[in-house]
């Protein structure tokens, strides 16, 4: 058992959570995670930056009904361990008990086995895939001025015990690729971007891969040098299949993590069994698809990961829950418990979000179409959950013209509210495709996130170009 | 004076990591050694919900062989753990190429005149929990109070004493401590939606907080507590506004978002890899000639003072923008060896920035302005630094004949940063000085506006 790696043993861990229950608490937990991350840059050509950096510490947090009591510490001895659970303590105010805790290992299933970890590859091999990358991407085209290639691995350990006696421990690995071109043209420079990555191993980058990727961020770059200004005002909008799902994530998935819910802050409180999209639409938040980005074996506070059904043909269903606020809810913890490091303390996050395939195919949803536009890639969004409005930036995106897709549009972002945008999903396609952009959540806390989609139209959004 | 923590010794600690990585054969080494008091208490609805506690210590390392770079970081400070991150450095240098534009500052450059900037505060190192807890207690029921329509989502109060050291090969090596100390407020209130909108659950929220380094400089709770209650009610009832082009008027806290792109596109690395809208525009006019930027290193207790930058260059207090013209980039020795320039003091960004006010006050602006839109706050990404491109969803006051209307909101406002900055018609006289960039509101003449 990694307990030893910091410097933990199951008698100790006893003893600290007994420390931690001193004044009473519905549960304590003792956190411990070691993660060792690598990056590589290149840019202008040449490897100009390495960076390995090493993180290792253990909290204890102690909850009572909403309460939170959290403390911890990087210098790992029995004395620190006691001192952080009695400040962590301090949050509840019983009589406690002087009740033993022990705590034995539980089995986790594991969704991301890797028989290659990134983080245990030669630097040489990582260093290969890089400059095969940057020549692909500077071969592409003369247009091309810049290339930036940016790889980077982490593993993170983590072990996890509560006074409810279990014991888990879980290899979380992950590895990022990702590309980024300029080209100019008369003076005009674009930005294009791609990548992949994921909880998997090296094998994972190929040749055919980087290739793609190479290829992809050039090819995006040149076509944002022939782009014209987008227009502006309320139109239909196409979403492409996979990355579109960032869509879902902050228009949906954002106003249904329980904290707002249970907070009262949210434009969906209390609106549990309602109608709030379209009947085609089925939202799933899931962290047991194999090897993604957004998979995780257990949450942070040992709840099992799961598929989460949010809405069911358009009435919701779930909020996404934590421990805390699934008691309040009196109901089980759907696992979406995540914290970004031992440095905080779990919140409901998402894992990854994506929507169910229709009927409709991608040509007639975009031949029903006769202004509108058609967005293919995104650079990100954000959400104001109160009010339910929020906003998401296309990269590559086209105006569609009586029923084709024509040119492509560049400077605008999107702009909806969420309970009106699902409700204006008029088609949902049969094409659903889990997206590859590298995707990371911030809630005050960076997590890896995935998202997925099928094509699907929106009969009303602002567009804001000029 | 009580101190936080033993400045030499993080001193020595950080010349010895260096050392040692000098011993093992590096030509250059920077070692930064940061440690940290953390405490927050967040409550809500009278009840502390959250009580979190931390001391994070940790080391980062830059070294280089022969002009090629490697960096390593950790928070595991015994002596085995130290030797085995340098060594892992030491072989990460040898993977990388040469970049003989990395060099450290010329001696000359590093800082040797410290003032004393009034940055920490000893009498927080004492201060008990159970005033933190009521200042944010107060905070959350002078909120509550101002309107029978308002819920609380919580008040906190958090407290960060720091202790750092910084020493490089050039021949730098210095520890400071410092104190900082925020509170705030969070509320929402349910909001009408007309008939038909699906968005029945609609609220509105809104904050407000103050950050101070020292505790007497703390604005009152009641004052706090007003400003987070206004930022909810002036947003209910709002609608979407008509699309078109409107003049609007950026409030501080929002103007203050516009000069970080600003600054972005200044900076260095942006400028020598040719991402910046501002490439080739050093010495003109890149903005309106109502625009002048001090950079004020010296401020006594200011948020971001400093004596010198992180890799130990001086720091002096320049006017970085001068009646609209671009007088500087914003560099570090790296981003200036690439432009064949000199270090401006400037890794890790800039200092305190000091906006040059106008004559009008909020309402001689908006009376000013006539008809358009008052922004409030914007949401999402949108703004390519490279070429100026600026899309960003917006929620605002609709005005008309310089007169509040009705609140706005789920729009857009488009435009480019390099036609924004030079349409700032006025400058106004309402500066807050709340944050390192201290700034007034400002009317923007002309914006793209999609809405309905």
């Amino acid at each position: 058992m990694s307990l030893d790696l910091f410097r933990l043993s199951r008698e100790t861990t006893g003893k600290v959570l007994q420390a931690a229950m001193q004044r009473g608490g519905d549960f304590a937990e003792i956190y411990c995670e070691h993660s060792r991350y690598n990056s590589l840059v290149m840019e202008e050509g040449i490897l100009k930056t390495a960076v390995a950096s090493i993180e290792k510490g253990v909290g204890v947090r102690v909850v009572k009904g909403e309460k939170t009591g959290y403390a911890y510490t990087e210098q790992l001895d029995d004395k620190n361990f006691l001192k952080i659970a009695a400040t962590a303590a301090a949050i509840a105010d019983d009589q406690g008990s002087d009740q033993a805790y022990q705590v034995a290992p539980t089995p986790l299933k594991n969704y991301y086995q890797v028989a290659d970890p990134s983080i245990d590859i030669d630097l040489d091999k990582k260093i290969a895939w890089i400059i095969k990358a940057n020549d692909i991407a500077r071969k592409h085209s003369d247009l091309v001025t810049k290339v930036t290639i940016s790889y980077a691995d982490y593993q993170r350990k983590i072990v996890i015990a509560d006074s409810r006696g279990r014991l888990v421990e879980d290899v979380q690995p992950m590895l990022r690729f990702s590309i980024s071109v300029i080209a100019e043209k008369d003076g005009e420079r674009q930005i294009g971007r791609a990548g992949d990555g994921g909880r998997v191993g090296f094998s994972f980058i190929t040749e055919e891969s980087v290739t793609k990727w190479a290829e992809k961020a050039a090819n995006e770059a040149l076509l944002l040098l022939e782009a014209k200004q987008a227009p502006a005002g309320m139109l239909p909008v196409i979403l492409a299949p996979g990355d579109s799902g960032i869509l879902l994530h902050e228009a949906i998935g954002h106003p249904l993590e329980a904290d707002f819910n249970r907070k009262g802050t949210s434009a969906y409180t209390g609106r549990l069994g309602q109608m709030v999209a379209d009947a085609q639409c089925t939202i799933i938040d899931d962290g047991t698809i194999e090897n993604d980005r957004g998979s995780i074996n257990i949450d942070d506070e040992l709840n099992a990961s799961q598929r989460t059904v949010l809405i069911e043909e358009g009435r919701l269903k779930s909020y996404m829950t934590d421990e805390i606020s699934a008691r309040y809810f009196e109901q089980e913890s759907t696992g979406n418990g995540r914290r970004e490091s031992y440095k905080f303390q779990p919140l409901p996050r998402m894992r990854t979000t994506y929507m169910l395939p229709g009927g409709y195919s991608a040509d007639e949803i975009v031949g029903s179409t006769q202004h509108g536009i058609y967005c293919k890639t995104f650079k990100g969004g954000q959400v104001d959950i109160s009010n339910g409005n929020f906003t998401f930036v296309p990269s590559e995106a086209y105006l569609i013209e009586d029923g084709k897709i024509t040119h492509p549009i560049k400077n605008f972002i999107l702009v909806g509210n969420g309970p009106d945008a699902l409700s204006k999903v008029t088609m949902v396609g049969n094409d659903f495709q889990m997206g590859t952009g590298i995707w990371t959540c911030g809630k005050g806390q960076s997590v890896p996130v995935g998202v997925g989609l099928p094509t699907i139209k929106i009969s009303q959004m602002t567009v804001g170009g000029q | 004076m009580k101190n936080y923590a033993d400045l030499k010794e993080l001193e020595r600690m950080a010349q010895s990591v260096m050392q040692l990585a000098l011993d093992k054969g590096a030509n250059t080494a920077e070692c930064q050694v940061m440690r940290r008091r953390d405490f927050e208490v967040e409550l809500r609805n009278g009840e502390i919900e959250n009580l979190s506690e931390a001391e994070p210590f940790e080391m980062s390392l830059t070294v280089s062989q022969d002009y090629r770079r490697a960096s390593v970081s950790t928070c595991d400070l015994s002596e085995d753990s130290i030797r085995d991150v340098v060594d892992q450095a030491m072989v990460l240098s040898k993977y990388t190429d040469r970049d003989t534009f990395y060099t450290l500052p010329k001696p000359e450059q590093l800082q040797t005149e410290f003032k004393d900037l009034d940055l920490f505060d000893a009498k927080l190192l004492d201060m008990p929990v159970e005033q933190k807890i009521t200042l944010a207690r107060e905070l959350e029921s002078h909120m509550l109070a101002y309107d029978k329509r308002l819920k609380s989502d919580g008040a906190s109060f958090s407290t960060t004493i720091s202790a750092g050291a910084i020493a490089n090969s050039a021949g730098f090596c210095r520890a400071e401590q410092r104190t900082l100390m925020g509170m705030g407020v969070s509320g929402f209130a349910d909001d009408q939606v007309s008939e038909g909108d699906l968005n029945v659950g609609r609220k509105q929220s809104g904050s407000w907080g103050c950050q101070r380094r020292h505790h007497t400089d703390l604005q009152s709770t009641r004052e706090i507590a007003e400003r987070a209650a206004k930022n909810v009610l002036r947003k209910i009832g709002a609608c979407k506004p008509a699309t078109g082009t409107f003049p609007c008027y950026f409030e501080p806290a929002v103007a203050r978002t516009i000069w970080g792109n600003l600054l972005s596109a200044m900076t260095g690395g942006s400028i020598y890899r040719n991402e910046s809208f501002l490439v080739g525009k050093l010495g003109e006019q890149v903005c309106s000639d109502r625009v002048t930027i001090t950079e004020d290193p010296f401020l006594a207790r200011g948020q971001a003072s400093r004596n010198y930058d992180r890799e130990g260059v001086a720091k002096k207090s320049a006017k970085l923008i001068e009646n609209g013209n671009l007088n500087t980039w914003l560099l570090s020795t790296y981003s200036a060896n690439k432009l064949d320039m000199t270090t401006t003091g400037h890794a890790g960004g800039p200092a305190n920035l000091i906006l040059q006010p106008g004559d009008l006050d909020e309402e001689g602006l908006i009376k000013t302005m006539g008809t358009g839109i008052w922004v409030i706050s914007l949401l999402g990404q949108g703004v390519n630094i490279s070429t100026g491109d600026f899309s960003r969803a917006a929620l605002g006051l609709w005005v008309e004949n310089g007169e509040v209307q009705h609140p706005v909101m789920e729009f857009t406002l488009n435009s480019n940063l390099k036609d924004m900055l030079k349409n700032i018609s006025h400058m106004g006289n309402n500066v807050m000085d709340d944050w390192s960039v201290q700034t007034p509101g400002f009317l923007i003449s002309e914006m793209n506006v999609s809405g309905l």
